[in-house]
């Protein structure tokens, strides 16, 4: 058998003599002692000084701390707590719970409108170039055909085109038809003046009420022909100034003329 | 065989039941519960006492120790997290407010000591400590007490919490590692250099 060198269980002769080695560092230590007076009479010194701290102390464990040290600390405790900050705080919440939750309810509420507002107002609407083609996309569905009401860019106002926008209606044979835009505002303002010189009549008051709409109704369009400009900004080479979707479903409506 | 007697038999604690009793306390206790609040100091004042009166070496220094501790206990229980006993957590505590208190303890004491010729001229010669040798003459129970506690207020407050909570807790290294939040290397070496010292203190007394 090897015997250990003392120097080399000095260092745990105090854990050998609490009981605090295990498996291979308890053996090797015990098989030293065993064989070691000397160390072991050190750890015997330990146990002894041990020994006598704990009978030192003894004269002590009779001494009991005070009956009342619970009650005193817990009265200390109490004391302390409705003093402090937070108690303090729970008061006044308690107190004022009512007035402190009608406002929190406001000022989300306020807090609330106000992100939406932002949020309309500065969020997500973003101007596109492409409204047009978007709108033919959108109507690929639709039951019907989208004409429009154009010019060039840079060209005569007075000349304009009805183009079809490519949707899933069936394209017209007769598109795109080239509009004189002062043409047909001369061609308006002829029916209104037919119209008024309808024979027998000598005032808008004298007209029947058939020729009276009739007249109205040209003298509307005359008007918005002349004051209308592009519906659309440019769009690549041409103005937009009208939309006309013609679908397939009759709608009929009273009033309506002609 | 020396190595079969020295062996300690290990404790065997049911944790879970030990932690989970502990953490209800504890939460009572934060809720404001003056019930549990006191249910707690009653199952730990006579730890914090003992072990405070055996760190500072006198009563009345240590009953108000241990309302500091538990006042302190009950501040920073929010804090606890389960991660130690509870146990574990209060000694922790009563060795840090020791600590504080027994700098402030050991300077008032130092300002009233008189001087050895000043003490001999009223009480005559002090007997010849080393006239005497450990352990084949130890003296009645009392003479030898009064010999340990002279020793163990000669240690650093360190080297004192560690044999303290060593030799008349019977915490182990871990917790005592554990307590006084150092490592078990420390626990080992203070232990070492506190028997030392105290050996050489009481073979010269």
């Amino acid at each position: 058998m090897i015997r250990a060198d003392c120097d080399s269980v000095r260092d745990d002769l105090d854990a050998f003599a609490d009981g605090e080695l295990r498996g291979d560092d308890l053996r090797y230590v015990a098989l030293h002692i065993d064989a070691c007076v000397r160390c072991s009479e050190e750890v015997e010194i330990r146990r002894t000084v041990g020994g006598m701290i704990r009978e030192s102390a003894s004269q002590w464990q009779q001494m009991q701390p005070p009956a009342g040290l619970a009650s005193d600390v817990v009265t200390r405790v109490r004391a302390e707590s409705a003093l402090s900050w937070r108690a303090l705080i729970n008061r006044s919440v308690e107190d004022w719970q009512w007035v402190i939750v009608g406002g929190g309810a406001t000022v989300a509420t306020c807090l609330l409108m106000f992100f939406c507002s932002a949020v309309l107002v500065l969020g997500t609407s973003t101007t596109t170039e492409d409204g047009l083609s978007t709108l033919a996309s959108n109507f690929k569905t639709s039951p019907g055909a989208m004409y429009l009401e154009v010019s060039r860019q840079g060209g005569p106002a007075g000349q304009m085109m009805i183009v079809q926008l490519d949707t899933s209606a069936a394209t017209s044979d007769v598109l795109p038809a080239v509009l004189d835009r002062e043409d047909d505002e001369r061609q308006w303002v002829d029916a209104l003046a037919r119209t008024l010189q309808t024979p027998g009549s000598t005032s808008l008051a004298g007209l029947t009420e058939q020729s009276r709409k009739r007249a109205e109704w040209l003298l509307d369009n005359i008007t918005r022909m002349r004051g209308v400009g592009p519906a659309v900004g440019p769009m690549n080479t041409l103005k937009v100034y009208r939309l006309h979707l013609v679908t397939n479903t009759e709608v009929t409506a009273k009033g309506l003329y002609p | 065989m020396a190595s079969e007697t020295s062996v300690k038999p290990i404790r065997v604690l049911a944790w879970s039941n030990v932690a989970g009793a502990d953490w209800a306390l504890v939460q009572e206790c934060a809720a404001g519960n003056e019930d549990a609040c006191t249910r707690l100091v009653t199952d730990h004042q006579r730890m914090v006492y003992q072990l405070a009166l055996h760190l500072l070496g006198d009563p009345q220094e240590a009953l108000d120790l241990s309302q500091e501790v538990f006042l302190k206990v009950f501040r920073t229980l929010p804090q606890f997290r389960g991660h130690s006993t509870l146990r574990t957590w209060i000694y922790r505590i009563v060795v840090n407010q020791a600590s504080n208190r027994q700098r402030w303890w050991r300077r008032r004491r130092r300002s009233q000591q008189v001087a050895i010729e000043e003490h001999t001229a009223v009480h005559g010669e002090l007997p010849d400590g080393r006239e005497r040798s450990m352990p084949d003459r130890v003296l009645q129970e009392h003479e030898t007490s009064d010999r340990v506690w002279r020793a163990m207020d000669s240690l650093p407050f360190e080297q004192r919490a560690v044999i303290v909570l060593r030799e008349i807790d019977g915490l182990s290294y871990e917790e005592i590692a554990t307590s006084l939040e150092i490592a078990v290397g420390t626990v080992k070496s203070r232990l070492a250099r506190a028997r030392e010292t105290l050996r050489l203190a009481l073979v010269h007394q």
